[in-house]
């Protein structure tokens, strides 16, 4: 039997060549969809982001278009919103669900209503290890703490630097995993500088003012001012008092100053900035300013008329290694059930392959950067966004109040920071009266408890 | 598996080696044991067989080792196989072996780079790059041609026109015939107008093209009970549908969104019967035809009685009125005339409650009066990378483009393959797709490229027809009084033009 055995494994082995030769990873054409049903906004945003990647994987398939846009309307309750996707994704069971909001994310996850991707991912080799842990941290944000859905891409900020500022007045340049004390105490350094009129500025964020400064910081450090799902107001803490000693000091010292363009007053009564006024705040791009925090790419070497650099923007106190303006919410999830299921996840695996991270170099996502971390390799200049971790928001918070709270709000907020400016109040009066009238407009506005989508009551 | 202690160290480990999860040990495995079975059903092949299959399988394993060693040695090495990760459809890219950058024509008011139109294309050829060059508004395209030599062309049908004739560009019949591009499947009227401008031969092809259609508010026209244009309709019968609106307090028929100046329904009209200004260059001034006086007398009368569409604030004022408000969408005007990309502004206004019944017609007469192509792609005659721009052509004006052209709401144009629109598009753009569309018997002389013997007075008519047409329609003047002004008119600057040139 030997030679029959011998003639067995020389088949056996010609086998495994033919099926080398022809090895293809999912998708193969078994895993083409004759029809694959995508719940996204409307046809338009679908092929703008993910039409291409989908006609190339699936040339064969018709897609379905189930739109999510009057669930996804801006004008009702965050409470009706998740409601109306329910019953969308219930009623329409699309196969792929395209996400643009991470409450809607969570909404649907805590529902049961998507497909772990955890089991897609192993069977597919995909590992953790590929995907930013970024990224990660914030899918799993929901109650089961898995991967619900994936994004695809990110988008993370830098603190841009003007590299001849810098060497003028000899001054440090700034280095990932600063915090905003530390970036500030730096932009600080040119006023100490030259503090005639005209003279540097360190940091300058446009449109900011010193509530937005607060909140950017107290974003960072993963603080928020009032908890609206408790229905508490959360400013007199011994956190938040550091912070707005550290920003008003700034402030008081003139780190730096805020101005706001001038603003028009269009037709329907709305007030709008006009281009020529929004260009003559960025103070950066015209080369006075040091500092400023920006998307990736904004600036142009070959159109700014000074050198500069980029690092990561300030970090928390606590790790160093966390910021804020860390979005992923751009999501891809599979219903759960869906019949759909490994061909739509062989889509996602697609959208987070090394191929469409290499081919990403030259044309970009719509939606920020891959999030597989091999995009780094293929595009040294972003691979600073790759050491960013995000900022800890508490995610359970997850009611947002109408228009006139906000406003109200935070004209509370900047009136009582003006006054502690002018030294009309120490910064603990000016927590305390934040803190009172913060939680009084809460008590007001009827942004009560309401009852979670997990359906616990918070109170 | 009996046998597999035999296999040497490197055979055991592809065998061992998971290739590739979703099956694909289990297809050996299954074609193993069909093997097996084969075997045990040939019962006792002859020994000679054996060994020469033997032998066969021998070489094959080493020939195929071989081939496939770059496969092999990366799975030796742990790492992925260089086609994982891959889609099946994305595979076998037949211009992976180039390394070409491919410089694409780009113009002022583009989309192509702010869409990231090249990225679909860059998916299925990675390795490919893609450069765009601008051409300006006032660049003259042979000149810009020569200069920046790009290697994939986007023209309008004048540029197109003139670069054939300058024997500029690559002629694409045999291309298209050894690659089986499925010119058939293609709007044939638009192919033939490729053709004719191009003496016979196809230079460059389309994924889309712009004309008017007229669409229609079937819930206006039921709600008053007046029955629907047919579909082939002439200018006669549209106005006579429209004329029935008289008295419901909705106009029939607005003739633009943009422009409600009489002359300009009227210069629509005549320019698509073939009415002209004049014939041999200016000699012979033909507005006091019949013809002529016929259209005006009809559309004065429209504008008069309300049946055709003017803003009623701007009634009073002369000249072009540039914002009026949508009267077709507002509900105002029951028929409308106008381009593709007026199908994403229904789309966006009638919504929810506001929503109406709609159709669309043909424009009557002949519609390459209001034809135009932008984005016809061609190759220019002495590129280098022939093979690489004419894939970037084909799959731009391909099936596979065409889905993200559709599915951004087709402002560009309507797709060159009819079979490419689903669902509700197709019904409601058959119109497009109908009527005639043939290029006149003098079209050559509208290309820019020799002088112009007929019509050539239409601008000035337009200028001086305007205002004297706007009289009329305020009563103030009588048709023919008008239009023996105008000739009047005409024939001056005529004589005028003539002194000038000699």
């Amino acid at each position: 039997m030997r030679r029959g055995g011998l003639l067995l494994s020389a088949l056996l082995m010609l086998l495994v060549l033919l099926g080398l030769g022809g090895c293809s990873d999912e998708p193969d054409e078994a895993q083409q969809p004759a029809v694959l049903k995508v719940a996204d906004t409307n046809e338009q945003n679908f092929y703008r982001l993910y039409g291409d990647y989908i006609s190339a994987v699936f040339p064969d398939a018709r897609i379905e278009l189930v739109s999510t846009q009057a669930a996804s309307d801006y004008t009702v309750s965050a409470a009706e919103r998740q409601k109306r996707w329910v019953e969308l994704v219930r009623r329409e069971q699309p196969d792929l669900i395209v996400l643009w909001e991470d409450e809607i994310y969570r909404a649907l996850a805590n529902e049961g209503l998507l497909a772990d991707l955890s089991p897609y991912m192993k069977d597919s080799g995909v590992t953790q290890e590929q995907i930013h842990p970024g990224v990660l941290e914030l899918m799993k944000q929901n109650r089961d703490g898995r991967i619900y859905g994936m994004a695809p891409g990110f988008s993370a900020s830098q603190l841009y630097y003007n590299e001849d500022m810098f060497r003028k007045y000899g001054i440090d340049l700034p280095h990932d995993g600063m915090t905003w004390a530390e970036m500030l105490q730096l932009a600080y350094r040119f006023t100490a500088a030259d503090s005639s009129p005209d003279g540097p500025i360190g940091y300058y964020q446009s449109f900011m003012e010193p509530a937005d400064l607060a909140y950017s910081v107290g974003d960072t450090e993963g603080m928020a001012l009032y908890r609206l799902g408790a229905g508490k107001m959360t400013a007199d803490t011994p956190a938040w008092r550091h912070i707005f000693d550290t920003v008003l000091a700034s402030y008081k010292n003139g780190t730096f100053r805020s101005m706001l363009p001038k603003a028009k007053v269009g037709e329907d009564g709305e007030t709008y900035y006009d281009q020529q006024a929004m260009s003559s705040v960025d103070l950066f791009g015209k080369g006075q300013a040091a500092m400023t925090l920006a998307s990736p790419g904004q600036y142009d070497p070959s159109k700014t008329k000074f050198a500069f650099g980029s690092v990561n923007p300030p970090v928390d106190e606590a790790t160093r290694t966390r910021s804020g303006s860390f979005y992923a919410n751009q999501k891809l999830a599979i219903r759960s059930g869906s019949p759909e299921a490994k061909s739509s996840w062989a889509f996602i695996q697609f959208m987070i392959s090394d191929y469409v991270a290499k081919v990403s170099v030259a044309q970009q996502l719509e939606f920020g950067v891959p999030s597989n971390m091999s995009y780094s390799n293929y595009d040294n200049s972003k691979a600073a966004l790759y050491r960013q971790m995000p900022a800890i928001q508490p995610f359970d918070d997850i009611v947002s109040a109408g228009r006139s709270f906000y406003e109200e709000m935070w004209g509370m907020l900047r009136q009582e920071m003006n006054a502690a400016l002018a030294d009309k109040q120490s910064v603990d009066e000016m927590l305390k009266r934040v803190q009172q009238q913060g939680q009084r407009l809460i008590d007001e506005s009827g942004v009560r408890a309401f009852e979670q989508n997990d359906g616990s009551h918070a109170d | 598996m009996s046998g597999q202690e035999q296999l040497p160290y490197w055979e055991r480990q592809l065998v061992e080696q998971p290739l590739s999860s979703g099956g694909f040990t289990s297809e050996i495995e299954r074609k193993v044991r069909e093997r097996i079975r084969m075997e045990q059903r040939n019962s006792k092949p002859r020994a000679w067989i054996r060994t020469a299959a033997a032998f066969t399988a021998v070489a094959v394993l080493l020939g195929g080792g071989w081939l496939l060693r770059d496969d092999i040695g990366a799975m030796l090495e742990d790492k992925p196989n260089k086609q994982s990760g891959i889609p099946a459809a994305l595979q076998n890219d037949t211009l992976a072996d180039l390394d070409v950058t491919l410089k694409v024509m780009e113009t002022e008011y583009d989309n192509f780079t702010n869409m990231q139109y090249a990225r679909p294309f860059l998916l299925h050829h990675p390795s490919v790059g893609i450069e765009t060059v601008m051409f300006k508004q006032d660049d003259k395209i042979d000149e810009w041609t020569d200069k920046e030599q790009p290697d994939v062309l986007r023209l309008n049908s004048r540029q197109y026109y003139e670069l054939v004739q300058k024997g500029k560009l690559q002629p694409l019949d045999a291309l298209i015939r050894n690659n089986k591009v499925d010119v058939d499947a293609m709007y044939e009227p638009i192919i033939n107008i490729l053709r004719q401008y191009g003496g016979g031969q196809l230079y460059g092809l389309t994924a889309n093209f712009n004309t008017n259609v007229v669409y229609v508010n079937k819930t206006l026209f039921e709600k008053n009970g007046i029955p629907l244009p047919r579909e082939g309709a002439t200018w006669e019968e549209l106005m006579d549908t429209a004329a029935r609106f008289q008295g419901t307090g909705i106009a029939g028929l607005a003739a633009s969104n943009y422009n409600d100046r009489p002359y300009y329904l009227f210069d629509m009209i005549r320019r698509s019967v073939g009415l002209q200004t004049d014939t041999q260059g200016g000699e012979r001034v033909t507005v006091d035809s019949p013809a002529w006086a016929d259209w005006w007398q009809r559309i004065a009368a429209g504008y008069q009685d309300g049946w055709l569409y003017r803003d009623a604030d701007k009634a009073k004022k002369k000249g072009e009125s540039f914002t009026p408000s949508d009267a077709f969408l507002k509900g105002k005007a029951a028929m409308t005339i106008n381009g593709t990309y007026y199908i994403q502004q229904i789309n966006q206004v009638w919504t929810g409650d506001k929503q109406q019944e709609w159709m669309t017609i043909p424009v009557p007469g002949n519609r390459t009066q209001d034809l135009s192509m932008s984005e016809i792609y061609a190759i220019p005659a002495n590129v280098s990378s022939e093979k690489a721009a004419w894939e970037f052509v084909k799959f731009m004006t391909g099936k596979e483009f065409a889905k993200r052209l559709i599915g951004l709401g087709m402002s560009g144009g309507v797709p060159i393959r009819q079979a490419d629109l689903s669902g509700e598009n197709q019904e409601r753009m058959a119109a497009f797709y109908e009527g005639k569309l043939e290029l006149p018997d003098n079209w050559t002389q509208y290309m820019g490229m020799e002088k112009q013997s007929s019509d050539t007075l239409a601008g000035k008519a337009y200028d001086s027809g305007g205002a004297l047409l706007d009289a009329v329609v305020e009563g103030q003047l009588t048709v023919e009084k008008a239009l023996a002004e105008l000739k009047e008119k005409l024939e001056q600057e005529a004589a005028a033009a003539k002194k000038e040139s000699s």
